[in-house]
Order: structure tokens, then sequence, then C-alpha cells
């Protein structure tokens, strides 16, 4: 074996890794020969530092972000991450809903009349029923008016007075605020006036009006007679406006979204004798006077109506209350809004 | 945490890979026992990052190889026959994701630099540090990082890891013959740049 065949095994020799003859013939060539055998401590002292060096570490932690990535993701985790978790997704989709939502309220709001009122809080609810257009109602989101015969059956029934031609006094009754606006004012505040000063006469003889009325009607509150003779005034103030040079245009109705969820004004107890026949009744004459019920509960072996009467049919309705039963009414106001609501409870 | 990965964890002693191989040991693991396994990476963490620091040289890109290789050897558990020491096995995957990470193409177009030479040389990532340490080991690790990687491979699983001819074979997929070769040619590499300190 010569040096360069010796010194290919050395490496092998020093691991111990050599068979028995080819460690004899490697120890015989290294005992006749000095080069080899430096070449052989050399190789001794490099295998011997190599096995000295020091082991890195691994970094603390390590540990538990291998386990953290090796322990099962629920699938909804998993889905989650896949969905919303890179930015690339998650930021559009984010930014995109947001849009949608905001372009949706805008439509909304433009729309929808009674949500816009609903949104000024401080504005009166008959500006709002001015200002708005009666084109402009879906009729889908506004309240149902009226049906025309019954207004027009109770505007009659109630104030005596004669249609003028052309149907002016039905619509004149009903969409008072959106006449009050367009008309003069004076001629507003005269009608007025002379409405108050005749509530106050309240001992005074009935209006022409009034004599046309059915004797049997049960005996009236102060306020429904008072508001009769009103009625009558105002009828003449609305003659006085036809002369003026004004025309009010028909409101839909006066039924606003705001005014039928507000607080009731007043509140009385009805107590009849057949509870349920009362309260069919009672449809009726909120149907025939031209309001509308707003909500119905009951209260233990009570019912209790919210309902909202038009100021011309308010006097009807007190009146023809008191022929279902014995009617007591707290509060009463001194001027009738043109739209009264009131709270009825209706008990055996 | 169990007791058999606390210690481990923190450094304080190494379960070695023969005391791993207990075959209630092994049949935990392929069962899927996370403890099991947590125990096994707890035991073996730092020879595997150790090789991947050799191997590559930086610290960063060492934890993610190691990582990685925990995380293949979990996924080929229930394949794992137990042939060879879970320690080989381990050694065996590492290697191989260090030498694919060191053979793509983004990994040569820096290799081509001085500065993996350089990281590689003090793997604790500061050069000011070589003064105090020993010279020699300084100029040791120098060495091992300028040899070529199919010669550094085979003398960190030999002669730092302690893995046997057919050990290193098997892991790297080569002739015996080529693994006593390579091993030959890097030791007498390593001999001549330490030539200086020999006496």
């Amino acid at each position: 074996m010569n040096c360069y065949e010796t010194r290919e095994l050395l490496s092998t020799l020093l691991d111990e890794a050599l068979d028995t003859r080819e460690r004899e013939e490697i120890q015989a060539h290294l005992d006749g020969c000095p080069d080899c055998r430096r070449e052989l401590d050399g190789l001794r002292s490099t295998v011997s530092w190599l096995s000295r060096v020091d082991h890195p570490r691994a970094p603390m932690g390590f540990v538990d972000r291998v386990m953290a990535e090796v322990r099962p993701v629920p699938w909804y985790r998993r889905l989650g991450r896949m969905v919303f978790l890179p930015l690339s997704i998650k930021l559009p989709l984010e930014a995109g809903a947001m849009l949608v939502i905001a372009v949706l309220g805008v439509y909304l709001l433009q729309r929808t009349p009674e949500l816009r009122d609903a949104a000024r809080p401080d504005l009166p609810a008959a500006s709002s029923r001015v200002d708005a257009p009666p084109a402009a109602a879906p009729p889908a989101l506004a309240p149902a008016p009226t049906p025309a015969p019954l207004r027009e059956r109770d505007a009659r029934q109630n104030t005596g007075i004669a249609q003028a031609p052309g149907g002016g006094r039905e619509t004149a009754e009903f969409s008072r605020p959106s006449q009050d606006a367009l008309a003069p004012a004076e001629g507003r505040q005269e009608a007025k006036k002379e409405a108050l000063q005749q509530s106050a006469r309240s001992a005074a003889p009935p209006a022409a009006s009034e004599t046309e009325k059915p004797e049997a009607s049960p005996p009236r509150p102060a306020l429904s007679k008072a508001l009769d003779t009103r009625e009558g005034s105002l009828g003449r103030a609305d003659g006085n406006k036809q002369k003026a040079p004004a025309v009010a245009p028909a409101a839909p109705s006066i039924f606003s979204a705001k005014e039928q969820v507000a607080p009731p004004m007043l509140s009385g107890l009805l107590t009849v004798k057949d509870r349920q026949q009362a309260e069919r009744a009672l449809s009726d004459l909120i149907s025939r006077t031209g309001g509308r019920e707003t909500a119905r509960r009951q209260e233990g072996r009570a019912t209790v109506v919210d309902l909202v009467v038009p100021q011309g049919g308010y006097a009807a309705f007190v009146r023809d209350l008191g022929s279902l039963g014995s009617f007591k009414i707290d509060g009463e106001p001194t001027e009738v809004p043109p739209l009264v609501r009131l709270s009825i409870r209706i008990s055996e | 945490m169990s007791w058999g990965t606390f210690f481990p964890r923190y450094g304080l002693t190494v379960r070695e890979g023969d005391a791993a191989d207990d075959p209630g040991f092994l049949e935990r693991l392929r069962a899927g026992d996370a403890r099991a396994f947590e125990e096994l990476v707890a035991s073996h963490q730092h020879r595997v990052f150790g090789v991947a620091l050799r191997m590559l040289g930086s610290a960063a890109e060492a934890e993610d190889i190691a990582q990685e290789a925990f995380l293949r050897a979990h996924r080929s558990l229930p394949e794992f026959r137990g042939d060879a020491k879970l320690s080989t096995w381990l050694y065996t995957i590492v290697s191989r994701l260090c030498l694919n990470r060191l053979a793509s193409r983004d990994r040569k177009a820096v290799r081509h630099g001085e500065e993996v030479l350089l990281r590689v040389a003090d793997p604790r990532g500061d050069p000011q540090t070589d003064a105090e340490r020993g010279e020699l080991e300084s100029a040791l690790h120098r060495a091992i990082a300028e040899l070529s990687e199919e010669r550094r491979v085979v003398v960190i699983l030999r002669d730092l890891e302690g893995l046997s001819y057919e050990e290193i074979a098997a892991a790297l997929g080569l002739e015996l013959g080529t693994v006593r070769s390579r091993l030959h040619r890097a030791r007498m590499d390593l001999k001549d740049k330490l030539e200086r300190f020999l006496p």
C-alpha cells in the first residue's frame, strides 16, 4: 500500500470502520512512513476538535411554536382564516359591506317621508305633512287613507254644512293643516277667533247644523258641544276661505307615522255590558268618524284601545261613544288639535 | 406540560435518541399522542436546530427549517416503521430540507456573496465575539462554513452529531463509499485550514 492509498483510508481508520486486513496494511505502511503518521496525527486532532464543538441551542419557545402548528384547528377557524384573515380579502369585503349599508340607508331615507320626519323630532308634525308632497309618499309605506264615502258622510253628519260644489268641503276638513299653511293668515286668525268666542259661549243657542242632529243622542260633554260649535264656525271660516284666491290641494291623509305612535292626549273609561260587542261598535265608530285604531291590548278584564281621530270627527266620536255605554273622559283639552289621540279603556 | 418535556424544554437535560425509541413511545407517537410528540420535539429540538444552523448560517432560517422538519415528521409519523432511530429519521428530514433550501434559486443568488459565509462562520451572529471565544473555535466554525455543502453535511452528521457511516448514507441517500470519500475530503480540508493550530 503506497502513501496515496493509505491517506485515502486514514479518515476511515480513525472511525474504526476498516476491516482487519485493511487496518493491518495501513498500520504496516504507517510504521515505515513518518509523513503519513504526521498526516494521521493532524487528522486525529481535527476530528478531536470537531467533537468538542459546542452545540447551538434552539431559541426559547421553539417547542410551543411547533406544537401550536401541530394542534388541529377546528373547521370553522380554518374557514374563518381562509375567508377573513388575508387582508387582501378582508378589507375590500368590509369596505364594500359598509358602502352597501350606507347607500341603502340613504335610499330608504329619501324614499320614505315618514322616516325623514322621524329623523327630525323637533319639527311639528303638521309642517312635515305640508312639506311632504302627496305624490312623493309611496303607497306601500304611507298609511291608507280613510275611504272617501265614509269621510264625506261624517263630514256632513258632524257639521251639517252642505258640501260645496266641487267637493271642497270634504278635502277642506281633512287637509286643514295643508290648507292652513297655504291660506292667507288673516282668514285663519278670524276663523279661530270666532271659534273660540263661540266655544266660550257654551250656553248660547247651537249652530244651525246642530238642530238637524237626532234628539236621541246622549248628553255630551261640554267639550263636544264646544267642538260642534267650533266645527260650525270653522265651516263658515272655510266658506270664507273659498272666497279667497288660495286653493288648498287635497292631502291624502293626515295620519303620519309620528302622530300614530305618539302617546295619547286623552284617556277615557267606557263601561259597557258586553265588552266584545262594544269593541266591535267602537271599531265601527272609529271608521265612521274618519279615525284610525293604532293599538289594542288586553289589560286584565279590560280592553285598551289607542286611536286617533281627526279634529272634524272628534265631536261625533265622543257623542256616539256615549251611546255604547257609560263614558268618562279625563283631561279635556282647551283646544282640539288637528288630530286627537285617545286611549279608551273598555270594561264591563 | 409533562415532566417528560419540562426539563428538555428548558435545556436542563436532553433525552437522547435511543431512549426515545422504546416501543411504547413509538406507539404513542404513531397514535397521534400530542404529549408524546411534544416530548419528541423537546428532546430533539437543539440537535435538529443545530444541523440547520450550521448548514444555513442564519438563525431565523434555521428555525424555519427546523420547525418545518418537525411538522413533516408529525405528518409522516403514522407511516414511520421504526427501521431507523427517531433521531436519524429527524436528521434525514432536516438535512434534506437544508440541502433543498441551499439548492434553491434564491438561496444560490445569495450564496455568492460573502455575507452568508460570514454568518455561517459565526452562527451566533456577532463577529465581535470572535475575540472573546477561542481563536481555534472561531477558525473551526469558519472552516466548516467554507466547506462545500455536500462535504459540510457529511462532516456535521458524522463529527458533530455522531451518526454512523450507514446512517449518513441512508439519510442522504448515498453509497457508503461516497460517504467515506466525502468525509475524508472534508476532514482533510479542515485540517489544511487549521494547520497553524496543529502541534
